[in-house]
């Protein structure tokens, strides 16, 4: 008997538009998350991830393996009888309505004062205080999805699940509504699951990471240890790792069993660095310049170099490897 | 080349080069002056006949004939017949439209095309099946429907169920589902998902198609005409038989300015209701149907065995004769009929349609065709767009306006110079076409003004003459569309009874007018003749329409 929500096993497949066999897109899923916890469920578009949370939803139907609530099977319980709220990418919010009838839609039963009273707390949350009767239409992208977070968590769902609430935004009001959102989920303690494909997201807001690939869970655990431990190549890459090297042992690494992932600026420049290279092609960046350079014995690699000098190609250069910046990956078993 | 060079710059000016001007009157001009004279001057001069009777505006015919307690009976009748048609329509049609649009199951296709059937039926032909099946003796004659209110009404809802299941449906297939899902992830029951979040999307369509059945049922004609008996009818029917039996022909234009004036607010009133909300261009997934659907599946397979009813059982009467199963009836009609009911055999009569029909065919494309390719242009003067938007809405005034209106106003406008075409054969085609022009701008037109107007810039700039651009861009895309719309016009002409009723002769009678001449004089093989008749212009009509179909082009559901 476990607390909060159990994933076993689960399989989802969807027919597709112009006939044809089932595509499988979930194969094979199991995870859990506890009350209060905050989990990511990170992947490329089509690995899976948004039907596994529209499958959480109850919106579309397992067809092996099981869903469960506090140990309770979910398979016949309809949407909405769930007590889950869903968030989707573009918000959805009722076009008709305004913005305080849109976060009040989930509370239908309660009296007048109460819900005008709720819907002023929610806006005062997500930071829209006095947007009550304006037209949803007339909101920007950004306020749009402050009103779509607002309604999903004014039925105080025992389970948020939000599918890609900020890739519809632009970069800068992304990241600000990362840390907002990261703030309001804590401060109201909801158990979330969220999508995304976006790792710095995941990481700024969850406490969990699921890495999902081809309808698989390929990783599930604590953000940080994702990072550093990525389960396979693929995954590495998915992360940010720019290359995997089956052999580390030019790169003054003691040997061990499995691949080094390395993120591009695991090899400084260094004048009395051990490792020979030559220049093939800089580019400036804010900080320097990133490099690709040829490494003996290894092949060609990503580097990066501090300051203002700058490179020309065949020149040689001496790197060092900064092994906070890798990873090892296991063998696969 | 000089000159092609001059049409090029003359494309990407603001003003249009002189053959743009010519080409636009001749197609402009051609269908203005067929619906000026065989329509306007009709209908006009049919006006003139109820309120200047003598050249002075006299009122006094509104008075008379309003005040007769029949014609106050009637109208209220023709109303409340197709209000609370339209709403039976409606409740039917929605339930429908949400299976063959929003659920997925194997054959959701062919029942799409089939639910089509019964609306493409000659409107006589429908009187024919629903009389069959209730008169004494019918399979439901014990039911003693025959000649009631239950009667009429149940053959306008057999009609017009496919109007609303097609507008609502392919409105709801337009909404996207995920505002449905929003809603239910929040907690919403699926009633209160459908109140709150698809209804307010879907009012529109469901408004729409239900100011458009109101308009077809209080228009309604054959139908009523073959099922009403003496003691109901529309105004319509009382039309005709003030005109053809009471030769009281003011009282019939009194009529016609009246029904005139409930279908102008009809419509305005629908577009205005349409126009106050767009329509979503969404794409909704079906999904497999569930437990949670049993309600709308069941209103559905009622409705289908509703419509099938009627027309198995007219299949299954034209081959019953006196003397068991046979092709007695389908024999007799190389016949006059008994008691020489026909001036000439049926299959004459036949022959007589399908050459009439196309002719009317002919005539509405040439018509149909030029106003569409004028309509599709869009002029940079300001002036000439308007006189573009005033076409529109001119070509359009002959859907509006009841068939008997116009049969009725080319009696009366036609028979005397300039247009003395009276005994002209010439008279039904033209009043079948002008019934058919509206149907073919509507289905040509938006496949032109789909087109790239970059397309024709780019044909001109690589050097085509503006009859070229025309023949290499514009007729190419609409070749489709045309041969649907000529299917369409053939259709609707082949099964036109409210004005040939009025103006086809007695020795050149179309089918309809030879199947209502045998419904009426029901002894000996008349009735079964009818019947076998009603089955060969319901088969031909389908076999045009699900070829049309095959073309998938804009479909009659857009009406």
């Amino acid at each position: 008997m476990s607390n909060g929500l159990t994933v076993e096993n689960a399989r989802v497949s969807y027919l597709p538009e112009e006939g044809g066999a089932p595509q499988l897109a979930v194969d094979g899923v199991s995870f859990g998350i506890e009350q209060g916890e905050v989990l990511a469920l990170l992947g490329a578009s089509g690995s899976g991830k948004s039907t596994m949370l529209r499958a959480i939803a109850g919106l579309e139907a397992l067809d092996a393996g099981t869903i469960s609530w506090d140990g309770s099977d979910l398979a016949r319980v309809p949407v909405h009888k769930r007590g889950f709220a869903l968030m989707f990418q573009d918000g959805q919010l009722f076009p008709h309505r305004s913005v305080s009838e849109n976060v009040a839609y989930s509370l239908a039963r309660s009296s007048k004062t109460v819900v005008a009273n709720r819907v002023a707390e929610l806006l005062h949350l997500v930071d829209l205080d006095g947007y009550g009767d304006r037209r949803v239409t007339a909101l920007s992208g950004g306020e749009q999805q402050r009103v779509a977070l607002a309604r999903a968590l004014a039925a105080e769902p025992r389970l948020l699940l939000l599918d890609e609430p900020l890739s519809s935004l632009d970069r800068e009001l992304r990241e600000r509504l990362a840390g907002d959102l990261r703030q309001i989920l804590a401060s109201t303690g909801t158990t979330t699951i969220f999508v995304t494909h976006d790792q710095s997201e995941a990481l700024a807001i969850a406490d969990r990471v699921g890495v999902m690939a081809a309808g698989h869970l390929v990783q599930l655990g604590d953000a940080s240890d994702v990072w550093r431990h990525p389960a396979d190549a693929a995954t590495a890459s998915f992360l940010g790792y720019s290359s995997v090297l089956s052999t580390a042992a030019p790169l003054g690494v003691a040997p061990f069993a499995g691949e080094l992932a390395l993120r591009p600026e695991a090899l400084v420049v260094a004048e009395d660095g051990p490792i020979h290279a030559a220049v093939l092609s800089d580019s400036p960046t804010i900080s320097g310049a990133r490099l690709r350079v040829l490494v003996e014995g290894v092949g060609t690699l990503e580097a990066v170099s501090l300051g203002e000098q700058r490179f020309t190609a065949g020149h040689p250069v001496r790197l060092r490897l900064d092994e906070t910046a890798t990873a090892r990956i296991p063998v696969a078993s | 080349m000089g000159g092609d060079r001059h049409s090029v710059t003359s494309v990407r000016q603001a003003r249009p080069a002189p053959g743009t001007i010519l080409a636009i009157v001749l197609g402009a001009g051609v269908p203005l002056v067929f619906v000026g004279v065989f329509f306007l001057w009709p209908v006009a001069s049919m006006i003139g006949r109820g309120i200047l009777p003598d050249g002075v505006l006299d009122l006094s015919g509104f008075a008379d004939v309003l005040a007769r307690p029949r014609t106050l009976r009637l109208i209220g009748l023709t109303l409340g017949q197709a209000a609370l048609a339209a709403v039976i329509t409606t409740l039917l049609g929605v339930p429908v439209a949400h299976v063959l649009y929003r659920l997925r199951f194997r054959g959701r296709r062919v029942l799409r095309a089939l639910i089509l059937i019964p609306f493409v039926l000659p409107t006589v032909v429908v009187g024919v099946a629903f009389r069959s099946l209730l008169r004494e003796g019918g399979p439901l004659g014990f039911l003693h429907l025959d000649g009631t209110f239950a009667a009429i009404m149940l053959a306008l809802v057999f009609f017009n169920v496919a109007v609303v299941a097609r507008t609502v449906g392919s409105a709801w297939e337009g909404l996207d589902g995920r505002q449905e899902e929003a809603a239910r992830v929040l907690g919403a029951t699926p009633g209160r998902v459908f109140l709150t979040v698809t209804l307010p999307r879907l009012a529109p369509a469901i408004v729409s198609a239900a100011s458009v059945v109101f308009l077809f049922c209080s228009t309604a004609f054959g139908v009523v005409l073959v099922l009403g008996g003496t003691r109901f009818g529309t105004i319509e029917t009382e039309i005709y038989l003030l005109t053809t039996q009471f030769l009281d022909l003011r009282g019939a234009s009194v009529l016609s300015i009246t029904q005139l004036a409930v279908v102008v607010l009809v419509l305005l009133v629908a577009g205005r209701l349409r126009s106050r909300s767009g329509a979503e261009k969404g794409r909704s997934t079906p999904v497999r149907p569930t437990r949670a659907h049993i309600g709308t599946i069941l209103v559905t397979i009622l409705v289908a065995a509703f419509l099938a009813l009627p027309i198995v059982n007219l299949l299954l009467r034209s081959l019953t004769t006196k003397n068991g199963f046979g092709l007695g009836n389908y024999l007799a009609l190389g016949t006059t009929g008994s008691h020489n009911a026909l001036v000439v055999p049926v299959w004459a009569a036949l022959g007589n349609s399908l050459t009439i029909a196309l002719a009317a065919t002919a005539l509405s494309l040439v018509i149909g065709m030029s106003a569409s390719l004028v309509l599709s242009r869009r002029p940079r003067s300001r002036g000439l767009r308007r006189a573009i938007t005033g076409l529109d809405g001119v070509l359009m005034l002959p859907l509006g306006v009841s068939a008997v209106t116009v049969g009725f106003g080319f009696l009366i406008a036609l028979n005397q110079p300039p247009f003395d075409l009276r005994s002209s054969p010439v008279l039904v085609p033209i009043a079948q076409a002008l019934v058919a022009v509206p149907l073919v701008v509507r289905t040509v037109l938006p496949a032109l003004n789909a087109i790239d107007p970059r397309q024709r810039e780019s044909a001109a700039v690589l050097g085509s003459t503006p009859w070229r651009v025309l023949r290499d861009v514009d007729l190419r895309v609409v070749a489709r569309p045309v041969l649907a719309a000529s299917g369409f016009a053939f259709a609707v002409a082949l099964g036109e009874f409210g004005a040939t009723s009025f103006l086809s002769r007695p020795d050149r009678p179309t089918l309809p007018v030879v199947i209502y001449r045998l419904i009426g004089l029901p002894g000996g093989d008349n009735f079964g003749m009818a019947i076998a008749a009603s089955v060969v212009l319901a088969a031909i009509t389908v076999l045009v329409i699900a070829l049309v179909e095959r073309l998938r082009v804009g479909t009659v559901g857009t009406l």
